[in-house]
């Protein structure tokens, strides 16, 4: 093997899983210290690409095709040499740090353990090496000893324990399969340094799988866009994005990029809903036996108003409160102090909202596939606010409500009489779009409600919020932790910090035009999708 | 982990005290009147009252409630109505018979099921993990006192490998007195041994999907590595649980079983009592089964916190 | 595995049932009645299963006694299920509240005391029958399927839809019977026809030392119980009665697994 070898080779690569073709003749190249970029949404076979490298496919599964890594031809190699280049010369990451680690093992014998494997040192030596691997991916010593459990770690930190594992051993090329979607923007942001100084530290070469157009035009130097399946385009980095070759690449930029269109509406005088000085809390478990019991508290003293027909963004990352003020202002979380108004009127704190003020406010939420009961279907799932008239209306109105509410959210009278397991990600957002607006409420809460979803099915599903609002004059209150997604919806934004607003502007200032510390360190963190060429932004 | 402890601990208490009420409450206040119970239908008044005096009935309920429960705190569980010899001694000589049969077959069980359930898993799917679940579905469905029955018929009678019942005490040496409890050890086993052989294999198949063994097996650890060193641990959790429940029912399996291979243990003590109608013997042995289930269930929980850290809390 | 017990177990159900059914309005002889002199006589086309040691059918006596074990291991099971699956539903409902931890330290009491205890304890007071075998077996049950339905629905509240639902107004009961039960009524199905078998066990257990069904009423335990002293000399008496039991038991939990896989691909098809 020469220098101009690539270190990784895939070649005409077939995979079928129990018949099921998942992959079809997929051929990538990763250079010495180089990074590739594997975008592709769900179903693309970017993560079984990967796991097609490290031979850890499930059972069934059927390969054809060659990948060549460091001069040896991994497929057909057998079992024992395979283990020995896990772990040692190939590292992997994966997306979900919270069930990523062994529950009941600490964390210093884990990273120990991968060490121990391919060296011939005692375990008090491997020990000695991972509690200094530990401190490189920024979890030192002192604060994390070797002792911790990971149920003692946050998101980021199980994550930096599961690349410190991945590379304890300096392996010659890292896969990192989506490591960052499950966290953060600035959790996010301080994983993708790391990745990038380790791979420039120790001329490692990393494969980086993610949905996000964003987040690989920082990190990569070459791109591959994968879509069921198929490579479908590749290149360096800036010339995929300036070019926009493919079509389905540009589909992917524009819809990334989207901004749907909304008309500005007239603010009213007196607000829909306010919020005065609201506090919830929530009980902590006993830590000692005698102890007071401690309280933390979720949302402390916030204030906020929304009028009729604005969209309003409340950013923020886990754990600030933002959920918890949803809840509360849907009365399904208690509230500790504070009052909450709906067009003037008090609302009951103690989460007995009476049926008129509830038909006022209805709520979609982040999980397409657990906002259902799966054993109903669609007709009764869309209409189950309707419980909340004070005359319900007749079998026949009722019928055509369903029929017409789904219509409006671009599905078809066939469809209520489906379950709800016959229908995308997308679709059923729809469907949840369709149940909160049936009975005609004038604020919807969307609790990241596009989240979870690809970023083409998230520029639909933007389109048709922002034409709903439009058209029924609708309120929003949008919950995000994504900035770009709130920057192309919403009028104002508050921004949220351990249970207060800390900022709140019109949507363009506070992006371009940011005050507060935490505002900038956010903006600052966020990915930005570079510009290009064949299609200008504004930014 | 000591709120652990101490919760735990209150629980045990807390059970103690209702199980003895319960038991107290069906065996001396429902019968109404146990004197007149217990001396049968045609016995005579003075009997009776002679008999509620040596009781103490005359005292009120919640002062024989006391004086009860003192009793067994200071090993005085009253005297035998029939045998007329303190109820400590004959539980005593018992319960070296009952428990030891149930703690041997938990441990055959034990020893059977958890490499036959992992054996099971490993092979998924395939002819030996068939094999196993046929063998246990058969195991589950097998009364033990019948496949007592069988077993003394064809190792004792028809083999003699066995004697076919009766105990020759622990003085007649340690050896002798363990094989006549082997037959029964075996027959109480074999229906837990095959229930915690498929918890097991569950419990390990549903650990061998989770996230953290694709990780293990990206360390480099080969499929059999990562089965010992990550999913077993994590396997047993569940499995204690069953463990805790099996220790209740093998216990009033011995019981049940005591009868085919006549054994000197608690069931036997405690049926001719309830023929006999001798509520006092009931009321001390059956205290004292419920005492080893809820203290096997306390040991149990203990154990799911040295398994699990995650049940110490968080420092 | 899958599919391939749910048909044997079916039918191996169906028998038992059938046969216990059928002796209701007809069995092959009395089996009250004593006939010492037909007494350990081999199958034949009188006696399909022989006699016993009082001369009276066995097979008769096996159709009878179906219908005790039957009988007592669906009421039991009835009981455990009305009782222990709204406790669990409202346990769930209140999680965290006295209500939940009261429902369940009430239950780890009563798993302190297994069935054989409990039907001593009534036993001792009451005198041995049926109906202290189905009251034992039944308080038994309450606190598996309290456990088992609390565990469930727990797991189901925490879905986003039963928040839908709050969000629609409906109160925690309302909620407890449109959304959590039908969600859980495939276990408590499977969970239903493990604890029926067991009762079917302990039943046979209870009547083999004489706290069950008394005589004249034939059931397997005793049948079993009676055959002891005869095993040497007439084994057929000991593994007749014993393999009816295995067969039940063992159609029943063929039958459940088969009902667990038979209903839960079509609930999985939603991801």
């Amino acid at each position: 093997m020469n220098a101009n070898t690539p270190l990784l080779e895939i070649n005409n690569l077939n995979l079928s899983i129990h018949g099921t073709s998942i992959l079809g003749d997929v051929s990538l190249q990763v250079e010495v210290g180089s990074v590739l970029g594997i975008i592709g949404e769900s179903g693309s076979g970017k993560s079984m690409t990967a796991l097609s490298i490290m031979q850890l496919l499930p059972l069934g599964s059927e390969v054809t095709g060659t990948i060549r890594f460091n001069g040896q031809l991994l497929t057909g190699m057998d079992e024992s040499a395979l283990c020995d280049i896990r772990g040692n010369d190939i590292g992997m990451v994966f997306q979900e740090p919270m069930t990523a680690l062994n529950p009941v093992q600490n964390i210093g014998e884990q990273v120990a353990e991968c060490i121990a494997l391919h060296k011939p040192i005692t375990s008090k030596q491997a020990l000695i090496e991972a509690a200094a691997v530990l401190e490189k991916v920024g979890l030192p010593n002192d604060e994390f000893p070797l002792s911790r459990y990971p149920h003692e770690l946050s998101g980021g930190q199980r994550q930096r324990v599961v690349i410190a594992i991945a590379v304890a051993l300096e392996p010659k090329l890292l896969i990192a399969d989506e490591p960052t979607t499950a966290l953060d923007v600035t959790t996010q942001a301080e994983i993708l340094e790391l990745l990038k100084s380790l791979v420039e530290g120790s001329n490692m070469a990393m494969i980086l799988i993610t949905h996000d157009l964003a987040v690989v035009s920082e990190v990569a130097d070459h791109i591959v866009i994968m879509r069921n399946g198929k490579v479908l385009d590749r290149g360096p980095t800036d010339a995929v994005f300036n070019e926009l070759a493919h079509p389905y690449t540009r589909a992917l930029y524009e819809a990334s990029s989207h901004t749907p269109q909304r008309n500005t509406t007239h603010r009213p005088d007196v607000p829909l809903v306010r919020l005065d000085k609201l506090v919830c809390e929530y009980p902590l478990p006993r830590k000692s036996l005698f102890g007071a019991r401690r309280w933390f508290r979720a949302v402390s003293e916030v204030s906020l108003s929304v009028y009729a027909g604005e969209s309003v963004g409340l950013v923020g990352e886990s754990g600030c409160g933002k959920s918890t003020l949803a809840k509360a202002l849907l009365g399904l979380s208690p509230v500790q102090g504070g009052s909450i108004e709906l067009r003037g009127k008090p609302i009951h704190t103690d989460m007995v909202l009476s049926r008129q003020i509830r038909r006022e406010m209805q709520v979609v939420f982040q999980d397409p596939y657990s906002s259902f009961n799966p054993r109903h279907r669609v007709a009764r799932l869309v209409s189950e606010p309707l419980f909340l008239l004070d005359n319900p209306p007749s079998r026949d109105e009722r019928s055509s409500l369903i029929r017409s509410t789904l219509k409006s959210v671009g599905l078809s009278e066939e469809d209520s009489n489906k379950y709800i397991h016959e229908f995308s990600g997308g679709q059923r957002q729809r469907i949840a779009i369709a149940r909160a607006l049936i009975i005609k409420p004038a604020l919807i809460v969307l609790d990241e409600a596009v989240s979870a979803l690809d970023v083409s099915v998230r520029a639909q599903v933007l389109d048709l919020l922002a034409s709903l609002a439009d058209t029924h004059k609708l309120a929003y209150l949008f919950i995000s932790h994504d900035l770009s997604v709130v920057r192309s919806i919403t009028d104002r934004v508050l921004v949220m910090k351990d249970g207060q607003i800390v900022e709140r502007r019109d949507t363009e200032s506070l992006f371009t035009k940011p005050q507060h510390e935490y505002t900038k360190k956010l903006l600052a963190a966020a990915p930005q999708l570079p510009q290009s060429a064949a299609l200008p932004i504004q930014t | 982990m000591l709120h652990y402890i101490f919760k735990r601990t209150l629980i045990l208490l807390a059970t103690l005290i209702v199980a003895s009420l319960v038991v107290f409450v069906s065996l001396e206040i429902v019968p109404g009147d146990p004197a007149s119970y217990m001396l049968g239908l045609n016995a005579q008044e003075d009997t009776i009252a002679a008999l509620r005096a040596e009781l103490g009935l005359d005292k009120s309920k919640v002062a024989r409630y006391f004086s009860w429960v003192g009793g067994l705190f200071t090993g005085d569980f009253g005297t035998s109505y029939t045998y007329r010899t303190p109820v400590a001694d004959m539980v005593r000589d018992r319960m070296w018979v009952s428990l030891p049969l149930a703690i041997y077959a938990l441990a055959l069980s034990t020893l059977i099921a958890f490499p036959a359930g992992v054996y099971a898993a490993s092979r998924r799917g395939g002819a030996g993990d068939t094999t196993v679940m046929g063998l246990t579905q058969l195991g589950v469905a097998v009364p033990n006192f019948w496949f007592a029955m069988l077993l003394v018929l064809l190792f004792a009678i028809k083999l003699r490998w066995f004697s076919a019942g009766g105990f020759p005490g622990w003085d007649a040496g340690f050896f002798q007195a363990m094989k006549s409890l082997t037959l029964p050890a075996i027959a109480l086993a074999l229906p837990q041994a095959s229930i915690l052989t498929r918890v097991m294999r569950s419990s390990l198949l549903d650990v061998l999907n989770e996230d953290f063994m694709r990780t293990a097996r990206a360390k480099g650890l080969s499929r059999r590595q990562a089965l010992w060193k990550h999913a077993l641990r994590n396997a047993m959790i569940p499995v204690l649980t069953i463990m805790g429940l099996q220790f209740s029912f093998l216990l009033a399996g011995a019981i049940i079983i005591e009868n085919v291979f006549y054994l000197p243990g608690l069931g036997r003590l405690i049926f001719q009592s309830i023929a006999s109608r001798d509520l006092i013997v009931v009321e001390s042995v059956v205290m004292l089964l419920v005492l080893a289930v809820v203290l096997v269930t306390f040991v149990v929980d203990l154990a799911y916190a040295w398994v699990d850290p995650r049940l110490r809390g968080t420092r | 595995m899958k599919l391939r017990s749910l048909v044997p177990g079916a039918v191996l159900v169906l028998l038992f049932f059938s046969a216990a059914l059928i002796s209701y309005v007809w069995t092959p002889f009395d089996v009250t009645l004593i006939d010492i002199k037909s007494r350990f006589q081999s199958p034949d086309t009188t006696h399909w299963l022989g006699t016993d040691h009082f001369g009276r059918d066995l097979l008769s006596m096996l159709m009878v006694g179906a219908r005790t074990s039957i009988f007592v291991a669906i009421v039991a099971v009835g009981i455990g299920m009305l009782v222990g699956v709204p406790l669990g539903l409202a346990a769930a409902a209140n999680s965290g509240n006295l209500l939940d931890e009261a429902i369940m330290r009430t239950n780890d009491m009563v798993f302190a005391f297994p069935a054989l205890l409990i039907a001593i304890l009534i036993t001792a007071s009451y005198g041995p029958g049926a109906l202290n075998a189905i009251i034992a077996i039944g308080i038994f049950n309450i606190p598996v399927f309290a456990r088992l339905s609390r565990a469930a629905a727990l797991s189901i509240w925490k879905r986003d839809f039963v928040l839908a639902a709050r969000a629609a107004g409906k109160n925690a009961v309302r909620i407890s019977f449109e959304h959590i039960l039908p969600n859980i009524t495939n276990l408590l199905i499977v969970q239903g026809t493990i604890q029926f078998s067991l009762g079917i066990l302990a039943e046979a257990g209870l009547s083999f030392v004489g706290l069950g069904a008394q005589p004249p009423i034939p059931s397997w335990g005793r049948m079993l119980a009676d055959s002891q002293t005869l095993i040497m000399l007439e084994p057929q008496l000991a593994l007749i009665p014993g393999l009816a039991i295995v067969l039940t038991v063992l159609g029943l939990n063929l039958l459940g697994d088969g009902l667990r896989d038979w209903l839960d691909p079509r609930l999985r098809r939603e991801r």
